[in-house]
């Protein structure tokens, strides 16, 4: 029997977002939206279920008069991540 | 373009393999300006040393002016196209670019320092820097090649202790071509294949 998939990180973007977080440690709001060529709604949206679950802690600042959101991801999300890549991989033929 | 959808294991498994291959891919990207770098001092080094067995010593001085001038020009151009791409961009993180620059800043101050003190100790000095940059890269990357060329041309810089000062500028183009020349190149083909240009 297959272990279930967090629901949480088994979503297109937010799975983008942390997969980007786990590359870089951290992160920012632009460099997400070149990399998933999402919209900002979109992808603030799922940053807040991700900052919820205490996946990552998110920080606003100003960086040349302009809102810059930094992304940094926590221990919990690092190892939600690996769970779920762990789970995934039971799921894949071998 | 990412919207909310149901996925598949496999397509995790693609997202995850995409985001992780795209910022590799901005690393692979400097493979160009390692390799130009690393070719300039490998073709200077043996310059250097063929000038030194035919009694042109005097004349070395200009030698490293045609690697600095050529491998600035390239590297400016190189950031200067990196910056047109990402213009929209208000934040470039770029850790390895970092170390390497400060690899380079290094390997400048200790080039003035040590430049009268000791032949022997001057290219392990030189190279050490660098040796942590390469290393570094290649466990970012995860390239086995790039981790066992670092330590290689760590042995090499610090074997320069050992070695005739007649030899060391041999030596010099070894190292750069293990350390830069050989990463450089598979970096490069690595982002060509990547882009498929």
């Amino acid at each position: 029997m297959f272990k279930k998939l967090n629901p949480l990180l088994h979503s297109q973007l937010r799975l983008a977002i942390m997969s980007l977080l786990i590359a870089e440690t951290t992160t920012d709001f632009s460099r997400i939206k070149e990399v998933t060529d999402a919209s900002s709604g979109n992808i603030s949206v799922q940053i807040t279920k991700l900052e919820e679950a205490k996946y990552i802690i998110v920080k606003k600042t100003f960086k040349n008069n302009y809102p810059n959101t930094e992304l940094k991801i926590t221990k919990t999300g690092i190892d939600a991540f690996d769970e779920y890549v762990r789970v995934l991989k039971e799921y894949l033929p071998s | 373009m990412m919207n909310e959808k149901k996925l598949s294991a496999i397509e995790s498994l693609e997202i995850i393999q995409s985001i992780l291959d795209q910022t590799k891919q901005k690393y692979e990207e400097k493979g160009f300006t390692i390799l130009v770098w690393g070719s300039l001092i490998l073709l200077t080094s043996v310059a250097q040393y063929l000038l030194l067995t035919t009694g042109n010593a005097d004349k070395i001085g200009y030698l490293w002016l045609f690697t600095v001038v050529p491998g600035s020009i390239t590297t400016f151009i190189v950031k200067f196209i990196e910056g047109a791409k990402s213009k929209e961009r208000k934040q470039n993180r770029d850790r390895m670019g970092f170390i390497w620059l400060m690899a380079s800043f290094m390997a400048l101050v200790t080039g003035f320092l040590l430049q009268d003190i000791s032949d022997h100790i001057f290219i392990t000095m030189i190279w050490a820097p660098f040796c942590v940059a390469g290393l570094s890269t290649g466990l970012y990357l995860r390239e086995h090649l790039l981790i066992a060329m670092s330590i290689l041309a760590a042995i090499l810089a610090f074997s320069a202790v050992f070695i005739p000062v007649s030899l060391q500028s041999l030596l010099n183009a070894l190292i750069a071509l293990v350390l830069m020349v050989i990463p450089g190149l598979k970096l490069y083909q690595d982002f060509k294949k990547r882009n498929r240009v």
